[in-house]
């Protein structure tokens, strides 16, 4: 087995009755980064990973794990460990044997069990029904099913919904830690948010179409910030801003579109107007991330 | 991998409790029929008109199908699509993506517990129709081989009953709908069909090939043939026998091939 295992999509379309939910979908998750996988709600995401896992058949192109099918993978849990569903577990079986369930069809020793319920903070709600565990308890089975075969890649949609935010650190925390471990892992939000601190690069989808594939850095280049600032003196700081720059208006002070702070610092400074504040707006990456999602209109 | 699918199939049915209340309702119902049929037996003496009723040992002890081919029906119905119901398809084909192995997993584990439930059934029926029968004095024939070959079917039939619920429940999907389908038709569609089959001849030659008349007829013994049919002769053991194959082998090829290979979303 190859420890440097890659995702790959090739071309891949599904159609639901009208709904296009991919469309000629190609990208590939490369090992030992997080990916992020990125796209507003209905974008395509989890019917993309559903298709890379076997679970929904595509209508055309290509899903490959490690170059072949994952239907074809004699055992796929010690590959690849997936969690796709907080909501795919019988209610009445208790965690511990919700686990048992899976180890027993993968064929990995029980023993992984109490580990990985210690890795996710389930061991004393081991013999809990499922039935009671919170949303962020499930996502936390789901995570620990998803390691029971301690795989190289991992698959994870939205595991950070419905978590709180201790658990939302310590998710992140765990990824990178797997990262850094040389796993290649996969992890959809539509929250670009809730990930950009976590993942190297990312795969963005809009409509099921790729609109961008790289890394994080990339994307945060490709515009600058907007800034907002605002002056005891509005009148004299419009002034001075109209000679060189565009700006918005607002009640208590005005936005520049594109800039970075020091530039409109500097510009105060040199016609001796006192700032009372000065800052950025919006990040250039969550811009970069909704000019992406609202090309082609999501909605 | 279909060794790992069954340990995980039977780990799926002895996680949850639906096996011993299906066990336990099989267990009460035998004893309900065997025992209301022990009784008739030992009031025939008095009430005269009881006695044109063919009561005997292997009547009783055949009732142990007619009442609870239901049951090994709903658990193999249950076994499927308790699987779409709780969305429990997806990590069940992460862990083994060739989906006809789980399905296969299914069908032994369902055999098996057809057979638990066939034992159970015998217990009760035996348990308290042969102390009935020695009570009115009749035989309880437990000494006569052809008793323990009658055993013996009623045994597989059940079990076969458990792989018609396989294969119904993967076809269905819907849990609601199979439990509901498994009901009617046994116990109100398939008896009413009987009843006017008893009294039409070219109906009758027809619903000899039902589902549970086919299972009396492998049996050999039971209720309907003491009480109602009288005009139909019912199908060879052996005919019964195929003819219950066949249904097995058509509703598991649809369940299977049809709803069990659509996306999973
Ligand atoms: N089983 C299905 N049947 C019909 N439409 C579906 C099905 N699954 C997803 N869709 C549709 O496909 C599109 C993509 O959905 P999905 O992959 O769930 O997106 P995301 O995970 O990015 O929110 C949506 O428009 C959704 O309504
Ligand atoms: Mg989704």
């Amino acid at each position: 087995m190859s420890k440097e295992v890659t995702l790959e999509l090739q071309g891949v379309s599904k159609k639901f009755e009208s709904t296009l939910a991919v469309n000629d979908l190609s990208f590939s998750v490369h090992p030992g980064k997080i990916t992020g996988f990125l796209g507003p709600n209905g974008a395509g995401k989890t019917t993309t990973l559903r298709i890379l896992l076997g679970l929904v058949s595509q209508d055309s192109g290509r899903a490959l794990v490690n170059g072949q099918s994952y239907r074809e993978l004699e055992n796929p849990a010690n590959l690849v460990g997936a969690s796709l569903d907080s909501n795919s577990f019988h209610p009445a079986r208790t965690g511990k044997d919700t686990l048992m369930v899976q180890t027993s069809a993968a064929g990995i020793p029980d023993a992984r069990i109490a580990e990985v319920l210690n890795i996710v903070g389930l061991t004393e709600a081991a013999n809990k029904k499922v039935g009671e565990y919170s949303l962020g308890m499930r996502q936390r089975l789901g995570l620990a099913s998803a390691m029971l075969g301690d795989p190289q890649v991992l698959v994870l949609d939205e595991p950070i919904n419905g978590l709180d935010p201790q658990g939302i650190t310590w998710v992140r925390e765990y990824l990178k830690h797997l990262a850094s471990e040389g796993r290649t892992i996969l992890v959809s939000s539509h929250v670009l948010s809730e990930v950009e601190q976590t993942v190297d690069s990312l795969v963005v989808i809009n409509r099921g179409k790729l609109v961008y594939e790289g890394t994080v850095k990339n994307l945060r280049s490709q515009t600058k910030t907007s800034v907002f600032v605002s002056a005891t003196e509005s009148a004299k700081l419009e002034a001075a801003l109209s000679a060189s720059h565009k700006f918005i208006k607002r009640e208590d002070g005005v936005v520049i579109e594109d800039v970075e702070p020091q530039e409109i610092g500097e510009l105060a400074l040199k016609n001796g107007i006192a700032l009372t504040q000065l800052r950025t707006e919006s990040t250039g990456l969550e811009k970069a991330f909704l000019e992406l999602i609202s090309n082609g209109g999501a909605e | 991998m279909f060794a790992a699918s069954f340990k995980s199939e039977t780990r799926k049915i002895f996680t949850l409790k639906t096996w011993w209340i299906l066990g336990l309702v099989m267990f009460l119902l035998t004893a309900l029929s065997a025992g209301t049929y022990g009784l008739l037996a030992m009031l025939s003496d008095q009430i005269p008109e009881l006695a044109m009723i063919p009561i005997d040992a292997l009547t009783i002890y055949g009732s142990i199908t007619s009442a609870g081919y239901v049951i090994p029906l709903l658990s193999g119905a249950l076994a499927t699509t308790n699987e779409y119901r709780h969305r429990t398809l997806t990590p069940t084909f992460l862990a083994t993506p060739k989906r006809g192995i789980v399905f296969s997993a299914k069908l032994p584990t369902q055999l098996l517990l057809g057979i638990f439930y066939g034992l159970l059934g015998l217990a009760a029926a035996v348990g308290l129709g042969a102390p009935l029968l020695l009570a009115a004095g009749y035989e309880t024939a437990l000494s006569d081989p052809s008793t323990w070959w009658l055993f013996l079917r009623i045994i597989a039939v059940l079990a076969i009953w458990g792989a018609i619920g396989v294969g119904l429940g993967a076809l269905v999907k819907n849990q609601t709908v199979a439990i509901v389908i498994a009901l009617v038709f046994t116990q109100f569609v398939e008896p009413i069909i009987r009843t006017i089959g008893a009294a039409f001849e070219w109906v009758s030659e027809a619903v000899k090939y039902l589902p549970g008349a086919a299972t009396d007829a492998f049996v050999g013994a039971s209720a309907y043939s003491a009480l109602g049919e009288v005009g139909s002769t019912g199908l060879e053991w052996w005919i019964a026998g195929l003819v219950l194959l066949a249904y097995t082998v058509l509703v598991c090829a649809l369940g299977s091939q049809i709803s069990w290979k659509k996306d999973v979303s």
